[in-house]
């Protein structure tokens, strides 16, 4: 194949996906006359690409921030996926149900609906399930750590030595219907809300303490500059250095952190705000960052739950049953979608019977609720 | 330090995303570049190998991987992704496992440390329209013919342009890679 200053325009070609499929079979034909020809093309191919790198590995441009940001939109994705699904289910059973209930008369109804208590499920490193339902006991971490659950039913541990070498997980995760409290290797003190997932090392190592929740959570952080406490909660992370404050993510595409006090750092990968005490953040999981949205709020309507109170501030009426519904674990169908839009106050103790506050808020405005088995239907 | 491969496998298999800030600082970027060298496109290239890990993160792909194995299970990995991403029909652009073999990223995997900052610092010193058409296509991902039409030249001479600053760059970076490698054996 002619000289070398034409072999390297053929060869530089055929690496650069330029040549014809006729005009790649000459050059493979080539390559399988000899040795040499061999030789010399993996000489050549090895400049082309390495200059090739050389000058294109500058154009790379994501950071792991990002890598995080789509992972955590897929997970989004997937969650709204499977609450329309569960809606879309929950719509044509209660269809079937009221369709039939019209003919046969009252079937269910039986079961009582009853505030939810303590009640939540441990897995440990390896992945041994213990439920949680308020009585004394004491396990041991694979690495030793000590996992104390009290009278009370608080659930602390106790970092050994040797606990430090290996990062193992534990995940707390209480039902709809439960709470939780747990008091964290570091002593910071976490309150989970119904349906809540909090996942976290056993023992804090490295520069940063780090938790996974899902749902909601109220934190005491204890104090300790050099380690920042980071919460990852959807598409948010929210770094704090020793506070109070309440972080919900139960919306499958938003996450709210409300600061108690002290000071707290939120970011949704890629700007972080600030947040003063008396202020809700929001980051949404709008495509395209549509940046987190700071105000002020009356603080005590969304830290009430973990003192056991229900405390509603005008709320939207479904923002007000969906937190009933996690509580007393009943499904809410609306007779009609206007009646979500209505906006109530209101508070009460979470203990006593959903009928209580029910019926206040049809003292106070047109909704009017009707009760059957598990299910409540606003009208 | 980067993290060791054994470190990484360890954390993901422990579901720890911090097995996933290891996986993207050492390997993120190689892999970027090598899906590049087959679908031509940093930020499809991008695209490809976020998913790829993303997948590798929610699938536990990585489970029964040996640390000895990683770097090879990326590497092949990204490699069939970015070939399966291509339309085979089209007669060009299409570079086949006969040309790339899995291997090479071996070698580039030796020297990408200093690899970029040389490359960079011998552009600088092309000649200037050289120099020009080399930023425009691999920089700017013009096409040859644009470059072409641009610079007033024609195909052929943009092309040739390029296989010659290819030889001035390897000549001024010197990083041949065998001649490389002998000298980083012969340090041990």
């Amino acid at each position: 194949m002619m000289d070398n200053g034409k072999k390297n325009q053929v060869l530089f070609d055929y690496l650069s996906g330029l040549l014809s499929p006729e005009e790649m079979d000459g050059v493979e034909r080539w390559l399988e006359e000899c040795g040499e020809n061999r030789a010399y093309f993996a000489a050549f191919r090895q400049d082309f690409l390495s200059m090739r790198w050389g000058l294109r590995v500058g154009l790379v441009k994501g950071t792991f921030r990002e890598v995080e940001r789509r992972r955590r939109l897929r997970v989004f994705g997937r969650v709204l996926m499977r609450v329309a699904m569960v809606a879309c289910v929950l719509g044509a059973g209660l269809m079937l149900y009221v369709h039939r209930g019209s003919g046969a008369g009252d079937a269910a109804g039986t079961e009582e609906i009853v505030p939810g208590g303590m009640q939540a499920v441990l897995v440990l490193s390896s992945g041994k399930r213990v439920v949680l339902d308020g009585s004394e006991r004491q396990l041991t971490e694979a690495n030793g750590a000590a996992v104390y659950v009290d009278a009370e039913g608080a659930v602390r541990y106790a970092g050994s030595e040797a606990a430090k070498d290996e990062v193992l997980y534990n995940v707390m995760t209480t039902p709809r219907g439960g709470e939780y409290a747990i008091v964290l290797e570091d002593s910071t003190k976490v309150y989970l809300n119904a349906g809540t997932e909090l996942r976290y090392p056993v023992y804090f190592s490295g520069r940063r303490r780090e938790v996974y929740l899902k749902g909601e959570a109220y934190f005491e952080v204890a104090r300790n500059e050099e380690r920042p406490f980071v919460v990852h909660a959807g598409g948010a992370d929210v770094t704090v250095y020793g506070t109070c404050f309440n972080v919900d993510s139960y919306a499958p595409d938003r996450v709210e952190t409300v600061l108690v006090e002290g000071q707290v750092g939120m970011s949704d990968g890629l700007e972080e705000v600030r947040l003063a005490p008396g202020q809700k953040g929001t980051v949404t999981a709008a495509a395209g960052g549509s940046g987190i949205r700071v105000e002020e709020v009356d603080v005590y309507a969304y830290v009430a739950w973990k003192d056991g109170n229900f405390v509603f501030d005008d709320e939207r009426l479904e923002e007000i049953m969906e937190e009933l519904g996690r509580w007393y674990d009943v499904e809410v169908f609306y007779a009609r979608e206007g009646v979500k839009e209505e906006r109530l106050s209101g508070d009460m103790r979470r203990y006593k019977d959903v009928r209580s506050l029910l019926y206040y808020f049809e003292r106070i405005s047109e909704v009017r609720f009707e009760i059957k088995g598990r299910t409540i239907i606003v009208k | 330090m980067p993290v060791s491969d054994a470190t990484i496998c360890l954390l993901m298999k422990q579901r720890d995303r911090k097995g996933m800030e290891g996986l993207y600082e050492v390997y993120y970027k190689p892999l970027v570049v090598w899906a590049d060298t087959f679908i031509h496109d940093v930020g499809l290239a991008e695209d490809l190998v976020q998913e790829f890990f993303i997948k590798l993160w929610e699938k536990g792909m990585l489970e029964g991987v040996e640390p000895e194995r990683l770097k090879n299970y990326l590497y092949v990995g990204v490699r069939n992704r970015a070939l399966n991403s291509l339309d085979k029909n089209d007669p060009l652009r299409w570079v086949g496992e006969k040309a790339i073999p899995t291997a090479v990223w071996e070698e580039y995997d030796e020297v990408k440390d200093q690899l970029e900052e040389r490359v960079r610092a011998a552009v600088e010193r092309l000649p200037e329209k050289s120099r020009e058409i080399v930023k425009c296509v691999y920089w700017e991902d013009m096409k040859y013919k644009e470059v072409a039409e641009r610079f007033g030249v024609s195909l052929a001479t943009v092309k040739t342009l390029l296989v010659n600053s290819l030889k001035a760059l390897r000549k001024d970076t010197s990083i041949r890679l065998d001649v490389l490698l002998f000298f980083l054996l012969k340090k041990k």
